[in-house]
Parts: C-alpha cells; structure tokens; sequence
C-alpha cells in the first residue's frame, strides 16, 4: 500500500507537467501498467495527450477515484458526469480519443454513449455535418445505399 | 538524366507561352484548396479510428445504424459488422433464447443483418398510428346552411419487445399524443382531461404475420362508456423490405362488461390499416403523412 501517498508527473503533448497521486491516474490502464513495469517512475510523457484534455481526463479520473471512499448516489453521478461532458464537440472528439490511448473504460464507454446520442434520430446529411464529414459516395453509390436502408426512411 | 516533367504543376497563371512549344496542356492544381475546408476544425469523424466507431455504433437503434451507414464509405462498411445486427437481433426477439436464435440466423444465410430485414417483426423504436375521419351535422335551427364538422381522430398503438401493447384514441395530434404512450405515463397538469391509454397485451404469429391485440378498456374520463375488452385482429406487411410498417385490420371486437357476446365493429373504409411513424424525425413524418393537418404549431 506504499503507492497510495506516491506521485507520478504526468507530461502533455504541449510539455504541461501535470503531478498527480497515483492512485488516482491508475484508473487508466495505460499509467498503472507503465507504473507497474517501472518501479521508479517519476514522469510519464503523453505525447498524444494535449495539456487541457489531460487535465479534463484528471479532472474525470480524481472524482471517480473518490468515489471509492465517499459514495454518492447514482443520480449525483450521472449529474456529475453530465457536467463534465457539456463541452464542445472538438473536446468531445479529443477526450475520446485520449480515454482509447490512455484506456480509461468507463469514460471511453461515457463519451461513445455521449456520440450515440448525438447521432440519434438526425439525418444522414445532419451527421455528416455535426462530424465534419465528407461525402465520399459516388451519386450511384448513394441512391444504392439509399434504396437498401428504404425501410427506415420515407414510408 | 534530368527529368523535366513535373508531376504536379503548381503554377497559377495558364499563360506559359514557351510551354507552347513541346505541346504542354497545363491544369491549375485546385486541389489544395479544396482540401482545407473539411479538415480545418479540429478533429472531424474520420479521426476516430474503427474500434471508437465500432463502440459508438454499439449503443445505436437500428435504424440509427442505418442512418449511419449513409454517411460515407467507411462509416458504410463499419455499420455493416455482424456484432450491430447480433445485438439488434436479440433485442428485436428477445424471447427466442441464444440457441434457437442461432438456429434461426441459419435459415438467413448466417446473416444477423439479413435476418433482422427478412424476419417479420414488430417494430418497437416508434409508434402504429391510424387516422380516422367523418363529418358530423351539426344543428339547423333557423339558419339556410347547414354547418357540418370534419372530425378527426388517431387511434396509435404502441408495441414492446416483452409481449405489452398501448393504446390509445384520441383526437389530439400524434406530435401531442404521443407523449402520452409510455407505459410509466402518469398524467401531467395539463394532461388530466385528456382520454387515458389503455396497457394490453398482444401476440405476434411470424408464419402468418398476424397481430392480435387484446386490452381491457377504461375511461374514468367518461362515465358513460361502459368498460369493456376490445380484441382487434391485424396482419403485418411491409411496403418494402425490412419496414414492417402496415398493420392490416381484419376484425376488431368489443366485449362489454356484464355481457358474453362480442359486438363487432365495422371496418373503417378510408382507414384500413395503421402507419408506422418513427420516433426519430417523428414531426416530419407525421406532416408527410398527413399533409393536411398542421403539425408547426407545437
């Protein structure tokens, strides 16, 4: 149990150093395996990792590292979790991506179900233009698709 | 040897004269500049890499899938991964148990995908709705013309994957009443005077595409209507593959208390059937439907 008092310094992509308690940013895989191999571990560098997206990914792992000792009730949690997720979609997009790389499971699965959500009941038109895709179908290729998703469409 | 042709020619102007010479055609290379848009705002959807999408796509309804699967190409091909249509499977027939889900997937080929648009089904991600109409005369008395009303009313039904059914008639709008078909649905202040929606029970005969629902009928509301069990009979089409979204009424019953014979009730000639009408884009499907009622007002 002497890692409970330990701090590991974490290092953003835009050279933030960011100290934190291990037992907090163990909530990540990633971390507590790179802790785990190497006993003495001072910093860690994320290079894939820019420094206000670590820090929101902090922010995540302090909270619900708390809530092992003190409980809150699963509505505070999801209230809390809510909040933290009212951010613009390019963070949305980058905390999805920084939950894979570090592999925090339960912010990955929260910020996927944050995305399924914002797909839902829009248009194919509509999600191209909340993701900043390009349609790269050929206009046959688009009336083929069309005509094999009909039944969900026009009645 | 010096090579003196460039792959891409990057000058701006078209005017080279000299290039005449060796009968040169030259292309002003825009593509650079068509290029800068999309990508310019941060990350896009193509930066999320399959496995992220492979999630994403894991929490969607089916026809959210299918709506992503007409995005582009990649998203196309991600949405067509047998996982989606596995789990959306199991969701759509719950009952079934793995085993004799597997035994099915079989008779599609080994398709989830195939089984989910070929098996007929039920539809849970929306509601049937029916719209009926007459005209009723209204009073004479010391007046040349005669009024008559047009009067509207919907009769919707909504299916869940464990065998209950809700439904409900009302003269309210679908965009309105549809709120009020959920099964926890207790009224709200504004909702008290509004006819109540009746919890029943259905069976579905896949063979023979044949809907039976049954329910107990109430209306605390009015206490004239005597209570009663109304049975209607239907059968499933789907106007193209996968829709199952056309419920044929062939016979609809009443039972009224303190009475063993059924009254039956004629069939509605110009409502012979029910429309499906998703959640999603509810509104808009509602106006394309019915394109006389006015839907903008709410």
């Amino acid at each position: 149990m002497n890692t409970e008092s330990k701090t590991v310094k974490l290092v953003s992509s835009d050279n933030e150093v960011f100290e934190v308690d291990t037992s907090i940013v163990s909530l990540s895989e990633t971390i507590k395996n790179v802790l785990e191999d190497t006993e003495d571990t001072e910093s860690i560098p994320l290079p894939n990792v820019e420094g206000r997206i670590l820090a929101k990914v902090i922010e995540y792992c302090r909270y619900h590292s708390l809530l092992k000792t003190i409980p809150q009730s699963e509505e505070d949690i999801e209230r809390w979790d809510r909040e933290f997720l009212n951010v613009d979609q390019p963070t949305l997009f980058h905390l999805i991506l920084a939950a894979n790389y570090l592999d925090i499971k339960s912010l990955l699965d929260l910020t996927c179900k944050r995305v399924a959500d914002m797909i839902k009941g829009k248009k194919p038109e509509e999600i191209r233009k909340e993701f900043n895709i390009v349609n790269d179908f050929t206009p046959e290729e688009e009336e083929e698709v069309r005509r094999e998703n009909a039944w969900c469409e026009d009645p | 040897m010096v090579d003196y042709e460039p792959s891409v020619v990057k000058f701006h102007l078209y005017d080279r004269p000299w290039l005449s010479l060796y009968n040169r055609n030259l292309t002003l290379d825009t593509k650079e500049t068509r290029h800068d848009t999309p990508v310019s705002n941060g990350p896009t959807g193509d930066c999320l890499s399959d496995d992220i999408i492979f999630q994403i796509f894991s929490r969607l309804s089916p026809s959210d899938l299918a709506a992503c699967s007409r995005v582009c190409r990649r998203w196309n091909s991600l949405s067509f991964d047998p996982a989606h249509w596995k789990r959306i499977c199991l969701e759509t027939w719950p009952s079934g148990g793995y085993l004799e889900m597997l035994k099915s997937v079989m008779s599609y080929g080994g398709s989830w995908r195939r089984m989910f648009l070929e098996r007929p089904h039920l539809r849970f991600d929306g509601v049937y709705i029916s719209r009926h109409q007459y005209i009723r005369m209204g009073l004479t008395e010391g007046k040349y013309k005669q009024p008559v009303f047009l009067v509207t009313y919907f009769r919707f039904l909504r299916f869940y994957p464990d065998g209950v059914c809700i439904l409900l008639t009302s003269a309210d709008k679908p965009t309105l009443a549809v709120k009020r078909l959920r099964r926890n649905w207790s009224p709200s202040a504004s909702e008290r005077d509004k006819a109540t929606p009746c919890t029943g029970s259905y069976e579905f005969n896949e063979t023979t595409k044949q809907v039976t629902v049954i329910s107990s009928v109430k209306q605390p509301k009015y206490p004239d209507m005597r209570d009663a069990t109304v049975v209607y009979s239907m059968e499933l089409v789907s106007t193209c593959r996968g829709a199952n979204d056309r419920l044929y009424v062939q016979s609809h019953f009443s039972i009224y208390e303190n009475s063993d014979c059924p009254v039956f009730h004629s069939k509605d000639k110009q409502t012979k059937y029910y429309n499906f009408i998703p959640f999603r884009c509810f509104q808009e499907r509602c106006s394309r439907l019915f394109p006389e009622e006015d839907f903008k007002t709410e």
